[in-house]
């Protein structure tokens, strides 16, 4: 097959397959189909029989203004269809796009038409994987892969071929070796297509073999992910201590819906685990039961009683997390958690209202907390006693056998107070204001590490605040729990979001009241904090949101991220659809009642209705073709060039710029023929070329003659033809004038 | 038979006498159809009665001659009336001018009187005697010759009047080769008497018809009228371009792109044009000395300005 044949069915056969994939994705109304199909049989049958299927068309080509107004037309019809027809946006842009198809196949001439063939065919091919996930894409995909490599092979092919198809011309026949006018044989056919279907192979082997660069394989060993402390089932006073230095980032957390500077202040609370029983040394969980949340929809999963509907995740404060591996299966979120949605495959919950995975990830994960932050109501604020139930009783009012001293310093603390609340207060103020604030506390070696906080050094962290508060309130019989944590600090502001690192580890306090929950204190005053000079700290911030940005764009750009984007366009077009056809609608009423009005006017007794209506369609069909045909007097006015005779212009300019390049220059005050005489006197290889090119130039740049398509393509030839001869290669020597 | 072959056809008739002159029987045959009169203005002896008169042959309609002599009256040439005894009137007896090609030979040898009721005529396409209005023939072509060698005893046309003609024309003397094929014609034949008439006047006036029809391009418009600009603001020149210039060089454009067989003008068109439409509407600054009356020179100044003017690309 001669190679121009060849790049013209392969051409044609990629678009068959971007088109037959979209065939199969989306049911196409059927005068769609036959239109496609006849543009594709009409295309393959020109290749065939090129002199035939032109001359019997000849009659029936249609004008390139017939197909901008068919453009144009398709394009209005693409609206109709997203307002009224499909009324979404996909099946709307398929059928645009199928027209467009239908256009350049039918308008296959030039070499640009080729290629805005192949991006229609892409389009094409996307969009069908946008709408299926089927199996029977993938042999449509390798199908397309296959003929695309071969087009682009064929097309480059073709292109070298008419680059030197201008040189052979002027070499005197003798010296010229006869070169076969190039084919396609079977062997080179398949060689190609083995090499492409190997290459295809090849590439599926990577596909499956290397892991994804989002599970981390090229990054750093973390083994079991970051080692944090206080999230296990026991925690000892005090191993929180040693690891306030770390600045190992443990997680950011984005709060989407709070957004300006006043909150950026604010510490936010990033609850982990909490405990009820301490035994003098170390907490521990008394609750270990776990249940499973359901998953109410897909990945979201909700903390609620059963039978209860979940509450409503509108008020709630949402945070988006992306944490680090770490090994612990802690779900972190603010106090307190009710809703979690992630890519995860179960949830559990326990009875503390902590939330965990079945086991810890190790790679990076992200997921949205949602969180009710429970207030103390107003009875509770003044209660003077409150009734606890028993389960609470039970559960949060154990302390291990404390020293009587702490036991008569809760019980001098809260002698002032009148209510319950008063005493957390009183309780909570006392450790704020008459501790010190120190990591350097041995509380591991100490065998009551309580009692050295509370009686003898007054000075210790986090942890040692909240035990005591949680030991003085149970001593007063108030129910409340230790909870451990980080308390986020920093604040980026380039990302937006709050950076955690392990040193924001951190402990503090839940107290009960029998309506409004579990109420978070914390009596820990704040840390002196340690930053380092301001701007290594925006420096470093700024790169951890580009590093955050990275990792979200592309390293985690999953397949559920790609249907949030589908969605998103959905319901983009969606909502476009509702306000246009909401304005429509309104309109037309309004249009309605406009010609109701004048028909009951104009119509005063016997003239029929519809008989007005009809003289009111025939004057607004001679008003729009009175307004059409002006409109079209007025646009051939304005344009006096057609698009192939700005071509042809653009051709001509691009001429003389070669020609100035190669040592000749067309004097400004010099006619087109005069340069014409130039260029036959010192360049006479070209002047062939150029003679030709100058004639058509002339002849639509003053006479604004009409083109064939033939006539342009021609001339583009001609030009590379040009481009292939070099001045060097002819002996004439520069003039000086 | 379409206009372009007619014009070839007409070409060719004249090239049988007029040997190797294509260009001048190429403008000569733009200034018939461009309704313009031809000034030619060479030394004696090259041909300039000759072309006007095988361009005369060429054509079935009238031709006259008209000798210019330093004696020669107006009504000579206009027309005269004359008291008829037996109708007991007067009676118009119409001079030379009556008749489609006059030619008007050595106009600057007669006063400046008969050469301005030549003028009129040439002008109006009519001329008046006794307030009587007479047209003249249609097609109606003068053509002039004078003889730059000899001033003595000559009234050179002033410019307000050179600028009635369309172009002012030189023979130039032919090549060796081409004077060889003169000479060995047979010399007892006048050359142009053995031509036969290839159009009629009909023709002609259709052919006329068809060059207003001929489009000139804005851009091209614009070309024209910075080359008539250009001869009003150069310092080698001391009177520019009329805007009767400007419609001449429109005119004859468009005749030649008729000739050349084409419905529109080019670039080519008026720039190869324009040292003969324009060469003898400007005059050359005094400073210039004894030369600055020579066509030569003039043709050099419009050569000049041209290669000023950018050609719209």
């Amino acid at each position: 097959m001669p190679l121009d044949q060849a790049f013209r069915l392969s051409s044609i056969l990629l678009a068959a397959a971007g088109f037959a994939s979209l065939t199969l994705a989306i049911a196409l109304p059927p005068w769609l189909l036959v239109l496609a199909g006849g543009a594709f049989a009409m295309a393959l049958l020109r290749i065939r029989h090129p002199a035939v299927i032109s001359d019997t068309m000849r009659h029936f080509r249609l004008s390139a203004l017939t197909w901008n107004i068919f453009l144009l037309l398709a394009f209005a019809g693409f609206w109709i269809d997203l307002l009224l027809i499909s009324r979404e946006v996909l099946p709307a842009g398929i059928h645009f796009l199928v027209l467009l198809l239908v256009n350049k196949l039918s308008n296959l001439d030039l070499r640009r038409d080729f290629l805005h063939l192949y991006a229609i065919s892409l389009i094409a091919l996307l969009a069908s994987a946008a709408l299926t996930s089927q199996i029977w894409y993938a042999p449509f995909f390798f199908v397309y892969l296959v003929i695309g490599v071969w087009t682009l092979l064929l097309y480059h092919l073709v292109h070298e071929q008419e680059e030197q198809a201008g040189l052979p011309d002027h070499v005197p026949p003798a010296t010229t070796a006869v070169t076969p006018f190039p084919r396609l044989t079977i062997r080179f056919f398949w060689t190609t297509n083995a090499i492409a279907a190997g290459a295809f192979g090849v590439t599926l082997l990577f596909f499956f073999s290397i892991p994804r660069v989002g599970a981390g394989f090229f990054q750093q060993d973390q083994g079991d992910g970051l080692r944090t402390t206080g999230f296990s089932e026991q925690v000892d006073l005090g191993v929180i201590g040693p690891v306030k230095q770390d600045p190992s980032i443990v997680m950011r957390v984005e709060l989407p819906d709070r957004v300006g500077h006043e909150f950026k202040q604010d510490p936010l609370y990033l609850r982990g685990v909490a405990y009820n029983r301490y035994d003098g040394k170390s907490w521990s969980n008394s609750l270990p039961q776990r249940r499973m949340l359901t998953e109410v929809p897909e990945g979201t999963f909700s903390l609620r009683a059963p039978g209860t509907k979940p509450q409503a995740l509108a008020r709630q404060l949402r945070q988006d997390i992306l944490l680090e591996p770490l090994d612990t299966a802690v779900l972190f979120g603010a106090p307190l958690l009710t809703t979690v949605k992630g890519q995860f495959l179960s949830v559990q919950a326990d009875l503390t209202g902590s939330f965990h995975l079945p086991y810890p990830l190790h790679t990076r994960i992200q997921y949205t907390a949602y969180s009710l932050s429970p207030q103390v109501n107003a009875t509770e604020r003044t209660a003077i006693a409150l009734l606890y139930p028993n389960f609470i009783l039970q559960h949060y009012l154990h302390t291990p056998a404390v020293n009587p001293q702490i036991v008569d310093l809760a019980r001098q603390l809260t002698q002032p107070a009148t209510t319950v609340m008063q005493a957390v207060s009183l309780i909570h103020t006392h450790l704020l204001t008459n501790y010190r604030y120190s990591l350097d506390v041995p509380s591991l070696q100490s065998a009551h590490p309580l009692e050295d906080f509370l009686l003898t050094r007054k000075t210790g962290y986090c942890e040692h605040y909240a035990t005591a508060m949680v030991v003085l309130l149970r001593t007063v019989g108030i129910p409340a729990r230790l909870v451990t944590g980080f308390l986020a600090t920093e604040w980026n502001e380039f990302g937006g979001y709050y950076t955690v690192r392990q040193r924001d580890a951190h402990a503090w306090v839940e107290v009960y009241f029998p309506q409004s929950g579990w109420i978070t204190m914390d009596p820990t005053p704040p840390a002196p904090s340690a930053m380092g000079s301001t701007w290594w700290l925006s420096a470093t911030s700024a790169m951890d949101s580009m590093r955050l940005k990275w990792d979200r764009l592309f390293v985690h750009y999953s397949a559920h991220d790609q249907f949030t984007v589908v969605q998103g366009i959905r319901e983009s077009g969606e909502a476009v659809r509702v306000g246009l056809s909401e304005t429509m609608s309104a309109l037309s009423a309004q249009a309605v009642a406009l010609t109701g009005r004048l028909m009951t006017a104009l119509t005063p007794t016997g003239i029929p209705h519809h008989a007005a209506s009809l003289l009111l369609l025939i004057a607004a069909a001679y008003l729009s073709i009175t307004l059409l045909r002006r409109c079209r007097n007025r646009r051939v006015q304005q344009s006096s060039f057609s698009a192939h005779q700005q071509t042809v212009i653009l051709l001509y300019t691009d001429m003389i710029h070669y020609c100035a390049r190669q040592g000749i220059t067309k004097p400004a005050s010099a006619t087109p023929q005069e340069f014409l005489h130039k260029i036959r006197e010192r360049w006479s290889e070209a002047w062939p070329i150029i003679d030709s090119v100058t004639q058509l130039y002339a002849r639509v740049r003053f006479g604004q003659a009409p083109l064939t398509v033939d006539e342009v393509t021609t001339a583009e030839h001609n030009v590379r033809r040009l481009r292939a001869l070099r001045q060097s290669a002819s002996p004439a020597p520069r003039l000086s004038r | 038979m379409n206009s372009s072959q007619s014009i070839k056809l007409l070409q060719d008739n004249i090239a049988q006498v007029i040997k190797g002159k294509s260009r001048v029987i190429e403008l000569a045959v733009v200034c018939l159809l461009a309704r313009g009169h031809l000034l030619i203005e060479d030394v004696p002896g090259v041909g300039k009665t000759t072309l006007a008169h095988s361009l005369a042959r060429s054509l079935d309609c009238s031709f006259k001659r008209i000798q210019f002599t330093s004696d020669l009256l107006p009504s000579d040439i206009v027309g005269i009336s004359v008291f008829n005894r037996q109708k007991q009137s007067f009676e118009f007896i119409p001079g030379p001018l009556f008749a489609h090609i006059v030619l008007a030979d050595e106009i600057n040898r007669t006063t400046p009187k008969t050469q301005s009721s030549l003028l009129e005529a040439m002008s109006e396409a009519q001329i008046s005697v006794d307030n009587q209005t007479y047209p003249l023939h249609q097609p109606f072509m003068v053509i002039a010759t004078q003889n730059p060698a000899e001033y003595h005893g000559t009234f050179p046309l002033p410019e307000s009047q050179l600028d009635r003609f369309l172009m002012r024309l030189r023979i130039g003397y032919p090549t060796p080769d081409e004077e060889r094929k003169v000479l060995e014609r047979p010399q007892s034949l006048h050359p142009a008497g053995e031509l036969q008439p290839v159009l009629t006047a009909q023709d002609i006036l259709d052919l006329q018809a068809l060059v207003e029809k001929v489009r000139i391009e804005d851009s091209l418009m614009d070309y024209l009228l910075a080359i008539i600009q250009a001869t009003r603001q150069a310092d080698v020149l001391s009177l520019g371009v009329s805007t009767r210039g400007a419609l001449a060089l429109t005119k004859a454009a468009k005749a030649l792109a008729l000739v050349r067989d084409r419905t529109y003008c080019l670039p080519e068109d008026i720039k190869e044009l324009a040292p003969a439409v324009l060469s003898h509407r400007v005059m050359p600054s005094r400073a210039q000395g004894a030369r600055a009356r020579s066509v030569e020179h003039a043709e050099g100044i419009i050569h000049d300005l041209l290669e000023s003017v950018p050609v719209p690309v």
